[in-house]
């Protein structure tokens, strides 16, 4: 297995409750799926919060996989062994 | 009726030095040129300011204006205007204020004010409706912003009334004193609190009675319906409602687009200590709104305990947050806060103020400013009862904070000794707490924005942290990935321009960035567009809207070029480019914004030379009448210090 650290942020700690987990993922698990886990698995809690309403997750949600930001089109990257993964609500605005 | 909707149709005349207000009819060929707001201040100071009037001499004028959405049922429309030549940067100055105060001057009946001269003691202008008159404020003079409002609300038993005030640092002319918008908003920036006191204009209270006028009431109204509508829907919409612009202060740092130390770094330790999260669990209260705003991303905060326990105030912001925290390397929210209302009371800039802080901090550091240069005050990093006694010291103008009160460029030149290559301006204008060395476009943005760094005129909220589904639908498929890319340099200056364009007439019909155009990223052209020939009854097209926001935006570089700016001012602070960010998603990157530069004057139609407009590009505008002008003086010869 690979086991990844997730840190939520913003909103996403508040409804989650969860300041981080770490998850042990299939072998080959990519950031695209990852994402879709999370948003099953806290599909309850992230009732109103951005990683629901079947929306792409890219447009939901800001990405970071070892401090560096990741876009749509990276989401086939292949988690690694040891990979944290920084999820913050979309916002801009300064 | 006036003939366009809207509108109230006339204007005040207030000549301070006689004692004269008049009102006078609105010229409906300014307002089919330049909307209002933003775009009538740009064409007044056009006409009337030249670059031998110093920003602090009777001379100066300064404009308070509306445009023909504020007021209206239009989500995010209580946006308005103060514009003038700026004391801190000797050009092209402006500052807007959301609030309640704009929307409170159009239902008194007026678009926009237009102050002149200087009155021989303090005056405030009273509006009620038609009465207009200057009134005394010897007794308010010294006052702080809050003290000042509450006078002038008891003086009249309304608290209704809605002012706009200046504090000590505007009375003892600090280049960046602020405007304090009723308690709650501040038009903080260029030093337009410097210019009211110039003028022994202490403050404006206004007070009105009427609708707006609206061409096409029906169609209007069920616009805003729709508009406010789809801005509940926003995706953006949750986390901005919940924190305000506080609540990207977490992911700017995991960018490293937060500036730290005075831009030595972009991320700050200690970020969980300052950040939306933290504000919230420390000190929030409830949520306020700005005038027919369901974003409502502004919020009323108190200490609750401790040394600045009953520390109370509202529009506790990104900026600020950055500017009186990361930036001077202060992880106490308390006395962030307290600095926060402190400069809100006194009327300063916060923004300013804190990078003249951090700019004094790091020569302390380098050891290039010492005690004897401080009277006695150490400047250590996050040392906040210096910091303190250094906002008071700035204000009063007094010992060291005289210098301060300068702004960075100013004082690193009068200081010497290297001291100008800690001095993180644009123009003049102190930097914001953006970084292009993390986000290529808000680089570019801060050396063209027309009243010096500033990340508010193209805004670019697109790449900040990626926005695909706003630029596959503004800009097209095949913009992506890099249009969203914050790293990515293609594509920038299209982004840039665009949003100086659309901000232009954004400022200039009163609504909001924050809102609904930029941060939420939900309206753009068409859609103003539509506001517009609803509210107005002027035909009105994508395509026409976006020529008055380009004229608007190119009279303002005719204006700065007018005093002299080249594309020599066009740049950085060495920083960007020689210093390798060391952190977050930033880290190793620097900046070169010479290419994008390049690329944004060929956008633009201006010479890669000058950086002036073409005389092609101004005939295009309507605005060849503005060559003769900028033929005299020469770049060469003016100077705007």
């Amino acid at each position: 297995v690979t086991s990844v650290v997730i840190h939520y942020h913003g909103l996403l700690r508040r409804v989650t409750g969860l300041a981080q987990e770490t998850l042990e993922l299939a072998p080959g698990t990519t950031l695209r799926h990852l994402l879709q886990m999370l948003a099953d698995e806290h599909e309850d809690r992230l009732r109103e919060a951005p990683l629901t309403e079947g929306k792409s997750a890219w447009t939901q949600v800001v990405v970071f996989r070892n401090e560096a930001l990741v876009g749509a089109e990276e989401g086939d990257t292949i988690l690694a062994e040891g990979d944290e993964v920084g999820l913050f609500p979309r916002v801009s605005g300064g | 009726m006036y003939r366009y909707g809207g509108y109230a149709g006339k204007w005040l005349s207030v000549d301070l030095t006689r004692g004269l207000v008049e009102p006078r009819p609105l010229d409906p060929h300014l307002v089919e040129d330049y909307l209002g707001g933003n775009g009538i201040g740009t064409r007044l100071l056009w006409e009337r300011v030249g670059p031998e009037v110093d920003p602090l001499s009777p001379d100066n004028l300064l404009v308070v204006a509306t445009g023909p959405l504020c007021g209206t049922p239009l989500p995010t429309s209580g946006r308005m205007e103060f514009i003038a030549k700026s004391p801190l940067t000797g050009i092209y100055g402006d500052s807007n204020a959301g609030g309640y105060f704009g929307p409170e001057v159009k239902f008194a009946g007026w678009d926009y004010i237009l102050f002149t001269g200087r009155a021989p003691q303090p005056v405030y202008l009273l509006i009620q409706d038609d009465r207009v008159s200057l009134q005394d404020a010897r007794n308010l003079w010294g006052k702080t912003t809050s003290q000042t409002e509450e006078a002038i609300l008891a003086a009249w038993g309304d608290d209704k009334i809605k002012t706009a005030t200046i504090g000590p640092a505007g009375e003892n002319l600090v280049r960046f004193a602020g405007i304090q918008v009723t308690s709650q908003r501040s038009a903080a920036r260029c030093g337009l609190g410097a210019v009211m006191g110039s003028k022994n204009l202490k403050a404006i209270a206004v007070r009105g009675h009427a609708r707006v006028p609206l061409a096409d009431a029906g169609g209007f109204r069920q616009l805003a319906r729709e508009f406010h509508r789809r801005l509940r829907e926003n995706p953006v919409y949750p986390a901005v409602h919940a924190h305000g612009t506080p609540g990207i202060a977490a992911l700017m740092n995991a960018l490293g687009r937060f500036p730290t130390k005075n831009f030595q770094m972009g991320s700050f330790d200690e970020i969980d200590q300052i950040d939306a999260d933290a504000l919230t669990a420390r000190a929030f209260v409830r949520h306020m709104g700005c005038y027919a705003c369901p974003v409502a991303c502004d919020k009323f905060y108190r200490v609750p305990e401790g040394a600045y326990a009953g520390t109370g105030l509202h529009s506790v912001e990104y900026e600020t947050l950055n500017a009186l925290g990361a930036n001077i390397l202060n992880s106490d929210l308390d006395s962030l806060l307290f600095a926060n209302q402190l400069c809100d009371d006194l009327g300063l800039d916060t923004i300013s103020t804190g990078r003249v802080i951090s700019f004094a901090m790091e020569l302390w550091e380098r050891g290039l400013l010492t005690a004897d240069d401080t009277g006695g005050l150490a400047l250590e990093w996050g040392e906040m009862e210096s910091v303190l006694q250094l906002v008071r010291a700035i204000a009063s103008r007094q010992g060291f904070g005289d210098l301060l009160a300068e702004g960075v460029r100013r004082a690193s030149k009068a200081i010497g000794r290297g001291s100008e290559a800690y001095a993180m301006h644009v123009k003049g204008m102190e930097i914001p707490a953006q970084d292009g060395r993390a986000q290529r476009s808000m680089g570019l943005a801060h050396v063209t924005s027309s009243r010096g760094a500033d990340h508010l005129k193209a805004f670019p909220t697109i790449d900040e942290t990626g926005y695909p589904d706003e630029a596959r639908r503004r800009y097209g498929e095949e913009y992506l990935p890099e249009l969203a890319q914050p790293l990515a340099t293609k594509y920038k200056p299209m982004l840039v321009k665009d949003g100086e364009d659309l901000g232009a007439v954004v400022d200039s019909v009163g609504i909001c960035k924050s809102g609904g155009t930029f941060v939420l990223a939900e309206f753009y052209w068409q859609d103003l567009a539509t506001a517009l020939e609803l509210a107005t009854g002027m035909e009105m097209s994508s395509e026409r809207l976006k020529q008055m926001g380009e004229r608007i935006y190119n009279l303002q570089r005719c204006y700065n070029a007018w005093h002299g700016i080249t594309r020599a001012d066009d740049v950085l602070p060495r920083r960007f480019l020689e210093e390798p960010s060391p952190s977050g998603n930033a880290r190793g990157q620097v900046f070169d914004v010479e290419p994008l530069l390049l690329e944004y004057y060929a956008l633009r139609g201006w010479d890669p030379t000058t950086g002036w407009p073409t005389p092609g590009k101004l005939h295009e505008l309507g605005l060849g009448e503005v060559l003769e002008r900028l033929g005299v003086p020469s770049p060469a010869e003016s100077d705007p210090l």
